[in-house]
C-alpha cells in the first residue's frame, strides 16, 4: 500500500478547467472519498491517478514515484469502474486472472490469488460463468475481485455502487467498509452520494467546479462546513438556509432574518465578529430545530413561531415542513409531537449548532484555516 | 374482412417481388443441370425432367473455369484479408483516438461511393501502370481493397464505438499495453463486425467485374465475372454452359453469406444504426 499525493494538479479540456489547483495527500491505508455534484471534477481527478487522463499541470505521486508520464499498467493501481467494465467474453475466473496473466504470474499463483479473492467475495461457485449470467451485485463483486487479486498500491473506485438498486447499495456499502478493514488498503473512492461519503470514508474531499471546497473527516465536514455549498451538500435532509443580517448591538451579535432574530451564543462570537454589519446566510440543520414543548431545556429560549404546512411521520421522528414569514424550511422533531397541518407551532433552535456563511464570498475555496 | 383483403394484397405484392427476384436465379440453376435438348425445347418445363452435370464438367475442365475460379478465390480472399485488417485498425483509431481532421474524415468516409466507379478506375489504372502493377493479381487485389475500405471502415467504426471505453480502460489498468488491450479485449468483442466487413469485402471482390476488366489483360489471370462476360459475348454460346458458369460464380458467395448471415446482419445493424 502507498501514499498518493496531488501537488498543484490541474486538468483542462480545451478552455474548460475540469480540475483546478488540486492539492491532496492520501495517506497509506486511508479511505478517502471524493464527493461532489456531477461535473465537479472528482472522476477526472481519479482518472488522473489511474493514468487514464494526463494532468495539464502539477504532479501526482504514488508511493515514492511521480507517475505523471507512466502508463496505467505501470502505476500499480487497480480500478473499479461505475459500469463494472468486466470483459464480456471471459469467464469470472478469467476476468479476475487477466491482470495476473498479463504480468506473467505462474498458473499456481494465479489460481491461488483468484481462489483467495473469490472466497472473500463469495464468488466460489460463479467462477465459470460469464458476466451476462450474473446479477448486478455479483458483477460488482467480480469487479472488486479483479482489483483485489492484483494487491495494488492503491484502489480506485469510480462510483461503483451507482448502478445498483437501493437495497443492494446499502449492503455493498457495508461490505466495502469491511473489505477496507480486512485489506488495510489505500482506497480513493468517488461518489456523488453524500450518504456513501459520510458512512464509508475516513476522510472526505468535497469538490465543486473543479475546486476542493473542504477536506476533513465525515463529522468535521458535517459539523464544521466551511461554506454554504459544503453545508448544503453534506447532510441529509439538506440544511435550511435563511438570508439574514448580522448586527452588532450592545455587545451582542444578533442574527436578523426579518421574520425572526437570535442572539449568537457568546462562544461563537469570535468566529463571526468579522461578519458584523454584512449580509449573511444562516444555516440550521433540520434536526437542530425542535418542538419547543419537547426540546431540551437549554435551548427552549431560542424559539420561533411557524405555521405547519406538511407533516411527514417517519416512525421515530416527524418531518415538519413549516413557514415563518417568508421562510419555508424543514424541522425534524420527535415522534411525540402532536402538531397537525395548519396549526401554529413553537420551534426551538439549538444555537450551538447554527452556521453563518458569507452571502457573496469572493470564491468558494477550501479554507485550510478552518 | 377488410383486414384479410389487405393481408392478401400484401402477400401478393411480396410474392410478385419474390418471384421477380428469385426466378432468374432459379432458372439459372435449373438450366445448368438440364441437358441441351431440354434447354432448347419449344416449351421447357419448370422442373427438369432429366438432370445432368455435364455442363459443369465441361466448363470446369475444358473452358478453364477451374483457373478463373482460383483467380477469383485468390482475389477475394486477399482482398478480404487486407481490407479487414486495415479497416479494423483504422476504425479503432477513429473510434478511440483524437487527431486532426478526424470529424471531417469521419463524415466523408463514404464520400467515395458518390463518385461513379468508372471515374475512380481511370486514375487508378494510370497509377497502377506507373507502378508496373497492371495485369497483375496484386494490382487487382489493391484495387478491390481500396474500393472496399471506406464501407468496411464505416461499419467497423460504428461497431467499435459501441464497445464501452471503460472495458478497454480496465484492461489498461489491469496491465495491458494498448496493443494487448486491442487484441485480447477489443478484437474478440468485434467479431460480428469483423465478420460482416470480411463478408462484404469477399463478396465485393468475388463479384467484381469493372476493376478486373480494366486491370486484367491476360487469360490466365481472368476472374469468373470477366470469364462469363467473355463467354457470353462470344460465338456459339451454350446456355447450359453459361448457366453452369453462373452457378459456379454465384454459389460460393451465397453459401458463405448463408453461413455467416447472422453476423452480417448484426454487424451491419450495430454499426449502421449508431454510426
Amino acid at each position: 500500500m502507498a501514499k498518493v499525493i496531488f501537488e498543484n494538479v490541474s486538468k483542462s479540456f480545451g478552455v474548460i478547467e475540469a480540475v483546478t489547483n488540486f492539492n491532496l495527500t492520501v495517506e497509506d491505508k486511508e479511505f478517502v472519498i471524493l464527493v461532489g455534484p456531477s461535473g465537479c471534477g472528482k472522476s477526472t481527478a481519479l482518472r488522473m491517478i489511474a493514468g487514464l487522463e494526463e494532468p495539464t499541470n502539477g504532479t501526482i505521486t504514488i508511493g515514492n514515484r511521480i507517475v505523471n508520464h507512466l502508463p496505467p499498467k505501470d502505476r500499480d493501481i487497480a480500478m473499479v469502474f461505475q459500469e463494472y467494465a468486466l470483459y464480456p467474453h471471459m469467464s469470472v475466473y478469467n476476468n479476475m486472472a487477466f491482470g495476473l496473466k498479463l504480468r506473467r504470474n505462474s498458473i499456481d499463483e494465479i489460481h491461488r490469488r483468484v481462489q483467495e479473492a473469490s472466497n472473500i467475495l463469495g464468488l466460489q461457485n460463479l467462477l465459470d460463468r460469464k458476466p451476462k449470467q450474473l446479477s448486478g451485485g455479483q458483477r460488482q463483486r467480480v469487479a472488486l475481485g479483479r482489483a483485489i487479486v492484483r494487491n495494488p498500491a492503491a484502489f480506485l473506485f469510480d462510483e461503483p455502487l451507482s448502478n445498483l438498486d437501493a437495497k443492494l447499495r446499502v449492503q455493498m456499502r457495508a461490505e466495502l467498509s469491511k473489505l477496507h478493514d480486512h485489506l488495510q488498503a489505500t482506497i480513493i473512492y468517488v461518489t456523488h452520494d453524500q450518504v456513501e461519503a459520510m458512512t464509508m470514508g475516513t476522510k472526505i474531499v468535497v469538490m465543486k467546479d473543479g475546486l476542493i471546497q473542504q477536506i476533513g473527516s465525515p463529522l468535521e465536514v458535517y459539523n464544521f462546513p466551511v461554506n454554504q455549498f459544503v453545508a448544503g451538500f453534506i447532510g441529509s435532509p439538506v440544511m435550511n438556509f435563511f438570508p439574514a443580517s448580522l448586527i452588532f448591538d450592545a455587545g451582542r451579535l444578533i442574527i436578523d432574518t426579518k421574520d425572526f432574530q437570535f442572539s449568537i451564543p457568546e462562544k461563537k462570537v469570535p468566529f463571526y465578529k468579522h461578519l458584523a454589519g454584512s449580509e449573511v446566510i444562516l444555516g440550521i440543520r433540520p434536526n437542530n430545530i425542535h418542538d419547543r414543548l419537547t426540546a431540551p431545556d437549554p435551548i427552549k429560549e431560542s424559539c420561533l413561531k411557524a405555521a405547519v404546512e406538511v407533516v411527514e411521520p417517519l416512525g421515530p421522528e416527524i418531518h415538519l415542513y413549516v413557514t415563518s414569514g417568508r421562510h419555508n424550511y424543514l424541522a425534524i422533531v420527535g415522534a411525540q409531537t402532536s402538531v397537525r397541518v395548519g396549526q401554529d407551532v413553537e420551534l426551538a433552535v439549538d444555537l450551538d449548532k447554527i452556521h453563518l456563511f458569507e452571502k457573496d464570498p469572493p470564491n468558494l475555496r477550501y479554507n485550510s484555516a478552518l | 374482412m377488410g383486414k384479410h383483403i389487405k393481408s392478401c394484397v400484401t402477400y401478393l405484392i411480396l410474392l410478385f417481388f419474390f418471384i421477380g427476384f428469385f426466378f432468374p436465379i432459379y432458372w439459372m440453376m435449373v438450366t445448368s443441370i438440364r441437358p441441351d435438348r431440354e434447354i432448347y425445347a419449344l416449351f421447357p418445363s419448370w422442373i427438369p425432367k432429366e438432370v445432368t452435370f455435364e455442363h459443369f464438367k465441361t466448363i470446369w475442365f475444358e473452358y478453364g473455369f477451374s483457373i478463373y475460379f482460383k483467380n477469383s478465390l485468390i482475389n477475394a480472399l486477399f482482398t478480404m484479408g487486407f481490407a479487414t485488417s486495415i479497416s479494423t485498425f483504422g476504425a479503432y483509431a477513429i473510434a478511440r483516438f483524437r487527431f486532426r481532421c478526424k470529424n471531417i474524415f469521419d463524415q466523408f468516409i463514404l464520400f467515395v461511393y458518390l463518385v461513379p466507379v468508372i471515374l475512380v478506375i481511370v486514375p487508378f489504372f494510370l497509377t497502377l501502370n506507373k507502378l508496373g502493377l497492371n495485369n497483375t493479381r496484386l494490382g487487382l487485389i489493391i484495387g478491390c481493397t481500396c474500393y472496399c475500405l471506406p464501407f468496411s471502415l464505416w461499419v467497423l467504426k460504428g461497431f467499435l464505438r459501441e464497445i464501452p471505453e471503460a472495458i478497454e480502460e480496465a484492461a489498461l489498468v489491469d496491465g495491458a499495453t494498448r496493443m494487448q488491450a486491442f487484441f485480447r479485449v477489443i478484437l474478440p468483442l468485434s467479431i460480428p463486425g469483423i465478420i460482416a466487413t470480411s463478408l462484404f469485402s469477399f463478396i465485393l471482390a468475388w463479384n467484381d467485374y469493372l476493376f478486373a476488366l480494366i486491370i486484367i489483360d491476360s487469360e490466365e489471370l481472368k476472374t469468373l465475372p470477366l470469364a462469363i462476360s467473355g463467354y457470353a459475348s462470344g460465338h456459339d454460346v451454350s446456355d447450359g454452359l453459361l448457366m453452369a458458369g453462373g452457378v459456379i460464380t454465384v454459389v460460393p458467395a451465397a453459401i458463405l453469406y448463408l453461413l455467416m448471415q447472422r453476423y452480417f446482419v448484426s454487424g451491419l445493424s450495430s454499426g449502421a444504426v449508431k454510426g
